[in-house]
């Protein structure tokens, strides 16, 4: 076993082991499992559990203030207006100021179809400062921000670059952090902010990118034949957003690719994986980070 | 190391007696690239759709070249070239060495003993790959991994003339 070691240490040094990286384990959309996504409650929760890093979702109301969501409108399932009713058509949460959006509107106190054992709680919709402030309780949980950009529904890259960099730098919060981003253009718009105002600013692109117009399913074939003929990869897609790593979904991970990445200096993100059993391999993997709705089951 | 290798079978390709450009087998589980049984197996019961594209994407007609004991195998996931000699003719045995590419950018190379019985042809070794590929040109990362193959066909062996 001895005579290993050093051989190991030497396969290693050279590239030749992709050893695992022990990632972390993000609460996803502050924990979907046990919460309601992307609520206060799950916010608070997780931050209470000590989960290594928090991920989570910000669109911007038509005052500019980010906040806490997946899509760029309110959760048809998830959401009601503040006396209960559905809502019926679709609101677009840029169409709203936050005071609004906050006194009319409730979400979480519907069960979420896709988290049954989720806790059902009934809440305005949580700002990303309010989350800033409870973040100074959690000065080593791992900050994943992730913003949708979606052109015709929410603004602009710049503007959620400023919105979101110029809060979040003004906190002046201690945490390890990151912005993922879905489409290069927004990647690029916060490094550019972090450029004009001195800021490192550590970003990843979702790779591949999924679309409401596109089947998952055709997506993720025709993203498996191109890396798999070589045509592209996850170092390409970084270098060409500018960013300093990739997030990825489990179910188009390439192990090869994801050492390769890593041995470039790229941070490797993978989503969202709620299988115990693959969660437990996934920590052998060379990978830094893995996002789930269970992050219990990775404990 | 992939330059040696190339080197090599371009040494031996001349010297060998002249053989027959035909089909040979397919591999339904390949030694190239060599990732599927380390990564995608172990992976399947969780990811059971992913596992099942990468083995269609990992299988590999062979086919021999002019040249004895050179083959060639293409898939969707890799295209190697194969030099093959015999090792124990009787028991069936035989050594090869290999490299691997990606849409003919080398990649990584292989070596491997293989047993052929009737049709069916089995085979243990051990690659060397890397992630580069025409994306990112880069041979910084590698791995070095066991291989299992299994082919079926008319699987000549090669023969000492």
């Amino acid at each position: 076993m001895r005579r290993l070691i050093p051989l190991t240490m030497l396969l290693g040094g050279c590239g030749f082991i992709d050893a695992g990286a022990d990632p972390l384990i993000e609460a996803h959309r502050g924990g979907a499992g046990y919460w309601p996504q992307n609520s206060r409650t799950a916010m608070l929760g997780s931050i209470d559990a000590g989960y290594d890093g928090l991920e989570f979702d910000l669109v911007l109301t038509s005052d500019g203030v980010p906040v806490l969501s997946h899509d760029p409108w309110l959760h048809e399932d998830l959401c009601t207006t503040t006396a209960g009713d559905a809502l019926g058509e679709r609101i677009f949460i840029q169409d709203l100021e936050l005071a609004t959006l906050q006194a009319d509107y409730l979400c979480g106190g519907v069960q979420d179809p896709e988290s049954l054992d989720a806790e059902i709680v009934a809440e305005p919709v949580m700002t990303f400062d309010e989350l800033l402030e409870a973040m100074v309780d959690a000065p080593e949980m791992l900050f994943h921000i992730d913003v949708k950009y979606e052109p015709d529904e929410t603004p602009g890259p710049d503007v959620f670059a400023e919105e979101i960099m110029s809060r979040f730098v003004a906190a002046d919060l201690p945490n390890p952090w990151f912005v993922s981003a879905n489409l290069a253009e927004l990647v690029l718009a916060f490094e550019g902010w972090g450029a004009d105002n001195g800021v490192d600013v550590p970003s990843l692109v979702t790779w591949p990118r999924f679309t409401p117009d596109t089947s998952d399913v055709m997506v993720a074939v025709g993203n498996e034949l191109g890396a798999s003929t070589g045509l592209v990869d996850m170092v390409s897609v970084a270098d060409a957003a500018g960013a300093d790593g990739v997030s990825v979904p489990y179910q188009v991970i390439d192990r090869q690719l994801a050492a390769l990445a890593r041995s470039q200096g790229l941070f490797v993100a993978i989503w969202t994986v709620n299988d115990q059993a693959m969660l437990q391999a996934l920590q052998g993997w060379p990978i830094d980070a893995v996002v789930t709705d269970y992050p219990e089951l990775a404990r | 190391m992939i330059a040696a290798l190339t080197l090599a079978l371009a040494l031996a390709a001349p010297s060998a007696d002249a053989a027959k450009l035909r089909f040979q087998r397919v591999d339904f589980i390949s030694e190239v690239p060599g990732t599927f049984v380390n990564y995608d197996i172990p992976m399947a019961a969780m990811n059971p759709v992913t596992a099942g594209l990468r083995w269609v994407e990992q299988i590999q007609v062979v086919v021999d070249l002019p040249v004895d004991g050179l083959s060639t195998g293409v898939s969707l996931g890799a295209q190697s070239l194969f030099y093959e000699r015999p090792l124990h003719e009787a028991a069936g045995l035989s050594w090869g060495l290999g490299l691997q590419t990606d849409l003919l950018l080398p990649k990584g190379a292989l070596a491997d003993v293989s047993w052929r019985w009737k049709r069916i042809r089995l085979g243990l070794g051990g690659c060397v790959t890397s992630g580069a590929s025409w994306a990112n040109p880069n041979w910084s990362a590698w791995q070095l991994l066991p291989t299992v193959g299994v082919g079926v066909g008319r699987s000549y062996a090669p023969t000492v003339e």
